[in-house]
């Protein structure tokens, strides 16, 4: 379909755009953008940019968004264009309140209503958006009254307008949040309703995952649970369905809200999973959220909401103690019955019998509750693994760049003596007679060989010095060089073999020919090794990241496990010397995620305390019925009152940035879950944690140690 | 023996890359010796036993991460004992914070990032020394 007027396909693509149905909206803003470049019609072009801007700002994708704008805004600047100018400002505007950028939102928005407000026939468009953005940032900064009165400004625009019925709706929503921070749930919930009844006439469905987001939690203020399930869940399905995924974040944050809020522990843990689940989804599409920032969003709620079941699990604990009492003061009470009227004998026997039902049905409750809260726990296993991965994918980066380096360099060096070894030929081949020739291919042909023992930097010096002393006897003028030059190729022995070489007169570019062919060489072996080490720490990497199979029980070497995550989190460990010691079978049955959680926690905690010197000795030992396993640092030790203090949640001695506290109380419950044990003592120099493992469990025996504790 | 006005010291824990180090400097610097050292004590005990004339110029490159010396400082310790050294922290950090911080080390003239480029390092020192 074509149209006459460019202008068409501005109103087509704010029409689908308006619809949610951003596919079709990018579709007609294409096609005008190019039809506007043909009939040479750069203002179109440039507001159907802008349009092009603000659907990839409702998609999430603000950085694209940013720019096409800024330069939409450069080019009215420079031709003069006050409309186009106007218009962008709103754009910015917008895309900076997606961004939570108040500050700056409020400036754009402002400067885009004072330029439309001197336009001769403003397009009410503009206006009225403007006026919905910047009275949402006011009611953000708490402005109410501001608020207010931009709203209802926008309101009679719009109804006097009466078209833009998307826009009348978002106005309804965004006065609907002002009553709702003022605690008027009833009248927000009919602005809510006005609203939707707009969309619902008009087909324009942009807000409408926002509108029943906050039907429900307006109903969840009002204790409608009901109407509050079936509104988020209808507020997910229309954001999914649009593709509307910032929005879907937004309406887990708010179920995240009530659900907490109710102390559904079942569905606040489901709702933080998704989250994390579409966090890193919009992650991967947007390369924009880093994996840090959301480990830490989920990890602080992970963290109250763990705080919370703390202490439901203190009020159970509460519980049970009154049980009890009530236990005792039955029986005293069943006694004196018994003894003194055992006529009422009957009809105590039946009091004690529908006792007994009641506390019954209170222990299936605080089994059930027990059950939830394990099964929480897991689930806090799971995501202390993605904050561990998160932590370790950034010293991996670092750690790559050794041999990444080094490959990059040889491979430059390759290309390079390719060339200096031709120049060099060209220059001296007319000056070397055939003996000469044969001895230096004989001395290239030995280089080759020696090449394979790699030598330490020492060993390298003692091979200089054995050839220095060779050439003390030989009087030649560049004597330094040449013992240089046979130093790099490692030629050590019966020297003598190439005295046509070292005396010739050009000996070192004789020398150097040699040098070239061995460099390559050396170069190619190089850029091999590097690449094995990368390898070497891609594939560490991989193990511990790659769940399948790897969550389930089985047979694994303690050693192996612990070299692992050694290698994984070598850069976190450096300037620390680590001593291993192992005696013994050191195979264990485990669930080797959960038991390389340990060791990383370990090491991490060792590491900090040791602050880049020191040294860690793990020493295992198995013997017929356990593994053994001791990290005992350097680190000055742990001071504390009560030793036990130190598994217990959120303690830590880490900043908030470094640490959660809960790395050791998550390591205890793994090893207590393996039927192990964990404890701790200080030593003369640092700390010692010991971990002992039972060798052989099985996945019915798993948990057995829980249940003792 | 030595008709060198100086030494050149690389220091890294892996072998590869003195190795890699050593090809491109090769030839390009003939008035200095080269050494090299996996790991800040042997750096030290090589120092140690050069004659004062041999190091009459130092220049030093040095990894920042090594296990049993951290490559800041092994060179506050050469800048110690050897005020006129001129030392060079090669680092694969890639935050810009931390690389800032240990900049105001006295004892580093340069932090360099790795990777490097090979002709840009030959480029710094050439600047360095035809100062």
């Amino acid at each position: 379909m074509h149209f006459e007027n460019l202008d068409e396909y501005i109103s087509k693509g704010r029409y689908y755009f308006f619809q949610a149905d951003f596919d079709s909206a990018l579709y007609y803003t294409d096609l005008g953008q190019s039809l506007a470049i043909d009939g040479n019609d750069m203002l179109t072009f440039h507001r159907l940019r802008n349009l092009e801007g603000y659907i990839h700002a409702i998609k999430g994708n603000y950085d694209s968004a940013f720019m096409i704008h800024i330069e939409v805004l450069q080019v009215a600047e420079k031709n003069d264009l006050d409309s186009l100018w106007a218009e962008t400002m709103f754009y910015l505007g917008n895309t900076k309140l997606a961004l939570s950028n108040l500050e700056d939102a409020e400036g754009y928005f402002s400067e885009s209503l004072k330029y439309l407000k001197e336009l001769e026939s403003p397009d009410p468009f503009y206006i009225c958006s403007a006026l919905n953005g910047l009275a949402q940032v006011n009611m953000m900064l708490g402005n109410v009254s501001v608020a207010g009165e931009l709203l209802s400004e926008a309101r009679s625009l719009l109804e006097s307008a009466g078209s833009y019925p998307g826009l009348l709706a978002t106005n309804y929503w965004i006065s609907s949040d002002l009553l709702i921070t003022q605690g008027q749930y009833n009248p927000a919930l009919r602005q809510l309703l006005t609203a939707d009844a707009l969309i619902q006439q008009s087909g324009e469905e942009l807000i409408i995952p926002a509108v029943y987001c906050s039907i429900a939690e307006i109903n969840g203020k009002l204790n409608k649970k009901d109407k509050a399930d079936e509104y988020f869940r209808i507020a997910l399905q229309k954001s999914q369905e649009n593709q509307q995924l910032q929005w879907k974040l937004k309406v887990y944050d708010a179920m995240f809200d009530y659900y907490y809020d109710l102390r559904d522990f079942e569905e606040t843990t489901e709702v933080l999973l998704n989250i994390s689940n579409l966090k890193k989804q919009l992650a991967l599409d947007q390369k924009r959220l880093t994996i840090s920032n959301i480990e830490n969003d989920v990890e602080r709620k992970f963290e109250s909401l763990r705080a919370e079941m703390l202490e439901s699990q203190l009020a159970r604990e509460k519980r049970s103690n009154q049980i009890q009492k009530l236990w005792i003061f039955l029986a005293v009470l069943i006694l004196t019955y018994f003894l003194g009227f055992v006529i009422v004998f009957r009809r105590i026997t039946r009091q004690k019998n529908e006792t007994r039902n009641v506390l019954e049905s209170k222990n299936a409750e605080i089994r059930d509750r027990n059950e939830l809260i394990e099964e929480t726990q897991n689930r806090l296993i799971r995501s202390e693994k993605m904050a561990i991965l998160g932590r370790l994918s950034a010293g991996i980066a670092h750690e790559l760049n050794n041999p990444f380096g080094a490959i990059k360099s040889n491979v430059e060096l390759i290309h390079h003596i390719q060339y200096r070894e031709l120049e060099k030929w060209a220059e001296i081949a007319d000056l070397i007679d055939k003996e000469t020739f044969n001895s230096l291919l004989n001395l290239t042909r030995i280089a080759l060989t020696t090449q394979e023992n790699t030598l330490s930097t020492k060993e390298e010096r003692k091979l200089k010095r054995r050839i220095g002393k060779f050439f003390e006897e030989v009087a030649i003028e560049n004597k330094d060089e040449v013992i240089e030059i046979f130093t790099d190729l490692k030629v050590v022995d019966d020297l003598n073999r190439f005295t046509l070489i070292y005396s010739h007169d050009r000996n070192i570019d004789l020398l150097d020919l040699a040098l070239y062919v061995v460099n390559r060489s050396q170069s190619t072996n190089t850029a091999m090794i590097a690449l094995s080490k990368a390898e070497k720490i891609l594939s560490s990497f991989r193990m511990y990241s790659y769940k399948r199979g790897w969550a389930n029980m089985q047979t694994l070497n303690v050693s192996e496990s612990i070299n692992t995550m050694l290698l994984l989190q070598r850069n976190q460990l450096k300037g620390i010397e680590v001593i291993k010691k192992e005696k013994g079978d050191l195979h264990v049955n485990g669930i080797p995620d959960e038991l390389s959680q340990v060791w990383s926690n370990l090491l991490s905690n060792a590491s900090f305390a040791m602050k880049k010197s020191g040294t860690l000795e793990i020493n295992m030992t198995g013997s017929t019925d356990e593994v053994v396993v001791e990290f005992e640092d350097t680190g000055g030790g742990i001071h504390v009152a009560d030793k036990e203090n130190v598994f217990e949640p959120f303690f830590t001695t880490k900043s908030e940035t470094e640490g959660n506290g809960l790395g050791l109380d998550i390591s205890r419950y793994i090893i207590l879950k393996h039927n192990g044990k964990i404890d701790w003592e200080n030593t003369s120099k640092g700390a010692k944690f010991t971990v002992t493992l039972p060798k052989h469990i099985d996945e019915g025996s798993l948990n057995a140690g829980l249940d003792e504790q | 023996m030595s008709n060198r006005k100086g030494l050149i010291l690389f220091v890294d824990e892996e072998y590869y890359v003195l190795e890699t180090l050593r090809k491109i400097f090769r030839r390009e610097f003939d008035d200095y010796r080269m050494e090299f050292a996996q790991s800040g004590e042997e750096a030290l005990e090589l120092l140690a036993e050069m004659d004062e004339d041999q190091l009459a110029e130092l220049i030093v490159f040095s990894d920042w991460h090594m296990p049993t010396m951290l490559g800041d400082e092994l060179l506050s310790k050469i800048h110690d004992k050897y005020p006129h050294s001129i030392n060079f922290l090669l680092s694969g950090v890639v935050n810009q914070d931390q690389i800032r911080e240990i900049s105001q080390n006295p004892g580093i003239t340069r932090v360099l990032e790795k990777p490097w480029e090979n002709h840009n390092l030959v480029r710094i020192l050439n600047d360095i020394i035809s100062r």
